[in-house]
């Protein structure tokens, strides 16, 4: 028999696409600490929300869920959610939720957004290998312009016999993925931007820069000021900005 | 009946406060740690059979009438202890508190109790109460420092401490006792020892010796209830206790200090009624994580090694004796495919068990050889290495070699010495707190040559094991992606992106176009407050009546499906609800659901009254004459 389903839709939220966000979850280092949710990216530009909109997630998981406020849509508060509630033998589901800020009544809402776990098919930008430097403790290499091959950043092995135990390090993280960032994002201003290239790192990476530092292409003359930008961007947003705070607190020293 | 003797100092003693005590001032440990740590070790140095050493650790009272109290808080001791600065706590309605330790399947105190002068093997009494910094406990045994004992007078708030001891030597009941005041005190003019004892005769010219009267020991026993049942040990009795010793802080002290002998089953401890045991321990563990030093994956790679530690066949691998001789380990101290295994089990996460030779020089007896056991296991996602060495039943926690291995990777590893010969070595090379090892302590120095090289055998054998089997370093393609996340390989793109291409493109071929759509003969379209049912007069003929409908209405919910999810406390569909309709009859309401038949070309139903502040869902399914032919045609 045919059938038809139909929403009503009485208090015209709005449907964000789910492609305007990314979820992801880390898998903490520490025993026993709860997972980590990150909301990688949000992107809501076009979606035409009054300033002042409140965000909020809620991260479902069999039949247990956790609800997290995340400010406000011009200035979301990405930092990384602690998941402690959160079962963790269900498949998650995230739904993003911006409403008024003066009532409860939801505005948008982005549904279905499934986060991309840690694992082998979670690529990075970056790869990471141990090697003996002889002298410094880590090196960026950038490969042509036209390849494929993703920048490949070498630490000293005898400091980290492999990547995980690198890309675990709170100093390390905290002090070398910026200035990764920063010379990686010179390259790609210097590479220009070529819209008709869709393959190859360089474009990857434009991607990704774009993503974390929208903005029109810079000019010649401001290319410090966007490279900044860029790093500043990676710098505040979620893993990374959880990282350097851990870092800053570690490193400086907590108060006796 | 048992006296205080407080002994004047002679013009020629000299004055001052215990040099042992700044040993014990630390701030990493606390007070419990230590005293749990040092009341526990003397037990297990003393044990009488290979069987485990039982400890109890309880509190009690005496009442202020009864003998012992009576005989403990003499109105001499305490003016002395006003003396020496120092006060009595007040006493509660319970009487005076004590903490009792005790110890059961160990030898008591043997020795000489009438000649403090004995010294040798076997003059424990005169060990524990006349010497300090002289340990007669044979160095294999887990203490050796002889400063000890102090940590039990600091457990006392009037640091006091009685010892009623049965003894293996010659079954004897005896107690004796005595305080440590901070500092020799003065009492008019008069300088006084800071120790004071509590034994036989208050006479300080002569030796205060335990007192072994039956009757006034069984009153004692009788006064705080405790009762040896002639079972060889010693009882510990501390009277008011530090308020900071509570069974919450002992039993972390236990998991912390004691984790593995008890695991081993070399030790068992009852803490009040509370019995902390190998059977117990993991549970405890469990259930008080944040009472514990040890990361939980770790107390499981000491679970599974206690089992083998006591299986010498369950070596994967033993080293000859030329490891030594150079900074790193060479394959070729191995047994070719006994190091292939290792490789082989150690990469994929398996715990591998080494035994290590190591060399010993004694000035007494020459070249002895000692033995070691490394047990190590690769946890690649663990963040760090966590290592432990443990001396019989010591943890040496302050000792760490992994950080010195040139290539690190997240490892667990334990270094374990239960060789009689290295365990004598080590423990004259422990600090009094035996938590680190010092290659130049003057006992040490006495009794070996060439000491620091075999301790740093014993430091370096984890590390070089390590440094050997890690496997060599792969490129990592993923580990940075929470960092810099690929979005171009996320399966939902940015609109307007192209995607990446990840599979190899065959040859094209034309694919054949879709049929077009059926148009539907009937339509469901949601309003604010409902839904309306309508049929297209434009596509509907005569022969196509009467459609049969079935409209399901739910509120939207979060999670799962709203229909299932629909209580009638939500709404209920009857005759009264908002339903208007034309072209339509033989409605039927059954909760959510309403059936209808569309007799009209232009038919229509409208169900509303719904809340406009919620979402609901319909769903229409409905069913034409022609719907057998329908069928055929797909």
């Amino acid at each position: 028999m045919p059938a038809i389903s139909r929403t009503t839709n009485p208090t015209r939220v709005k449907r964000i696409e789910k492609s305007n966000a990314s979820v992801r979850v880390i898998k903490s280092t520490v025993d026993n600490a709860p997972r980590l949710l990150l909301i990688d990216r949000l992107d809501t530009t076009k979606s035409d929300l009054p300033v002042g909109t409140r965000v909020a997630c809620i991260a479902s998981a069999g039949p247990t869920a956790q609800y997290f406020e995340l400010g406000t849509v011009e200035s979301p508060a990405l930092k990384p959610q602690s998941l402690s509630e959160l079962a963790a033998d269900a498949a998650m589901n995230v739904r993003v939720i911006f409403y008024e800020a003066s009532g409860a009544r939801i505005l948008a809402s982005i549904d279905g957004i499934r986060p991309l776990d840690e694992g082998a098919d979670s690529t990075s930008l970056v790869t990471i290998q141990p090697a003996p430097l002889e002298g410094p403790l880590w090196r960026l290499e950038l490969g042509p312009d036209a390849g494929d091959e993703n920048p490949l950043l070498l630490v000293e092995e005898s400091l980290f016999g492999n990547a995980k135990a690198a890309a675990s390090n709170v100093a390390f993280v905290a002090m070398v993925l910026p200035e990764v960032l920063r010379q990686v994002a010179t390259r790609v201003f210097d590479y220009g931007v070529d819209e008709s290239d869709e393959a190859g790192w360089i474009a990857r990476w434009q991607h990704f820069l774009d993503v974390i530092h929208p903005r029109a292409a810079p000019s010649d003359d401001d290319v410090d000021g966007w490279v900044s930008g860029c790093v500043r961007a990676f710098c505040e947003r979620g893993h990374m900005a959880a990282i350097i705070e851990q870092a800053k607190a570690t490193i400086g020293g907590a108060e006796e | 009946m048992a006296f205080w003797q407080f002994r004047p100092l002679n013009p020629n003693d000299n004055s001052g406060t215990s040099t042992a005590e700044d040993n014990f001032a630390q701030e990493e440990r606390t007070n419990v740690d230590i005293l749990v740590r040092e009341s526990i070790q003397n037990p297990l140095d003393a044990r009488s059979s290979e069987e485990a050493v039982a400890i109890h650790f309880h509190w009690l009272f005496s009442r202020t009438d009864a003998s012992l109290s009576r005989d403990l808080l003499a109105a001499e001791w305490r003016q002395h202890l006003s003396y020496a600065g120092m006060a009595i706590p007040e006493v509660s309605g319970n009487g005076i508190p004590f903490l009792a330790i005790e110890d059961f399947g160990t030898s008591g105190l043997c020795g000489t109790y009438n000649d403090s002068d004995k010294d040798g093997p076997g003059e424990n009494w005169n060990a524990f109460w006349f010497r300090e910094g002289e340990g007669v406990k044979p160095t294999k045994a887990n203490g050796g420092a002889g400063q000890g004992k102090l940590t039990l007078y600091l457990a006392s708030q009037v640091r006091t401490l009685i010892a009623l001891t049965e003894r293996i030597s010659d079954n004897q009941l005896l107690v004796a006792g005595g305080c440590r005041f901070g500092r020799n005190y003065q009492v008019k003019g008069q300088r006084f020892a800071r120790e004071a004892r509590w034994g036989n005769t208050a006479d300080p010219n002569v030796l205060s010796t335990p007192i072994h009267d039956s009757a006034a020991l069984a009153k004692y026993e009788e006064d705080l209830g405790l009762s040896r049942a002639n079972k060889c040990g010693t009882s510990f009795l501390i009277p008011f206790p530090d308020p900071d010793i509570t069974a919450q802080s002992i039993r972390a002290a236990l998991l912390n200090e004691f984790y593995f002998p008890i695991l081993r089953n070399r030790l068992t401890v009852t803490l009040g009624t509370e019995e902390i045991s190998s059977s117990t321990i993991a549970g405890l563990a469990e259930a008080h994580p944040d009472e514990l030093r040890t990361p939980p994956r770790y107390r499981r790679f000491l679970a599974s090694i206690a089992e083998r530690a006591t299986n010498s066949s369950a070596t994967d691998a033993a080293v000859n004796e030329a490891w030594e001789k150079e900074t790193k380990l060479a394959p070729e101290v191995f047994d070719f495919e006994q190091l292939e295994r290792l490789r082989t089990k150690f990469e994929t996460g398996e715990i591998v068990e080494v035994r290590f030779p190591v060399r010993i020089t004694t000035v007494a007896h020459g070249e002895k050889t000692g033995q070691l056991r490394v047990f190590l296991q690769l946890v690649e996602e663990a963040a760090e290495a966590h290592e432990l060495f443990i001396r019989q039943d010591l943890a040496i926690d302050k000792e760490k070699s992994l950080s010195r291995a040139r290539r690190l990777v997240p490892t667990m590893a334990l270094t374990l010495i239960d060789d009689s010969e290295l365990s004598q070595f080590l423990s004259a090379a422990e600090e009094p707190t035996h938590r680190e090892w010092n290659a130049r302590r003057p006992r040490l120095e006495n009794a070996y040559r060439r000491a620091p090289l075999t301790l740093r055998s014993v430091r370096n054998a984890a590390a070089r094991l390590v440094e050997l089997l890690a496997p060599p370093a792969a490129k990592d393609s993923s580990a940075l992606a929470s960092f810099f996340p690929d979005y171009s390989a996320d399966p939902t793109p940015k609109t307007g992106a192209a995607k990446k291409k990840t599979s190899p493109t065959g040859p094209t071929t034309s694919v054949a176009n879709p049929p077009a759509p059926r148009p539907r003969k009937v339509d469901l379209r949601a309003l604010d407050d409902g839904a309306m049912v309508k049929a297209d007069a434009a596509r509907i003929s005569e022969s196509d009546l009467p459609i049969h409908c079935r409209l399901e209405v739910a509120y939207a919910t979060e999670f799962g499906n709203p229909y299932h999810q629909w209580d009638a406390a939500d709404f209920y569909l009857t005759e009264k609800s908002e339903i208007t309709m034309d072209g339509v009859g033989d409605v039927s309401f059954e909760g959510n659901k309403v059936t209808f038949v569309i007799t009209a070309p232009n038919g229509w139903l409208v169900l509303a009254g719904f809340d406009t502040n919620r979402q609901l869902e319909a769903r229409l399914t409905y069913q034409e004459s022609t719907d057998a032919g329908d069928i055929a045609n797909n």
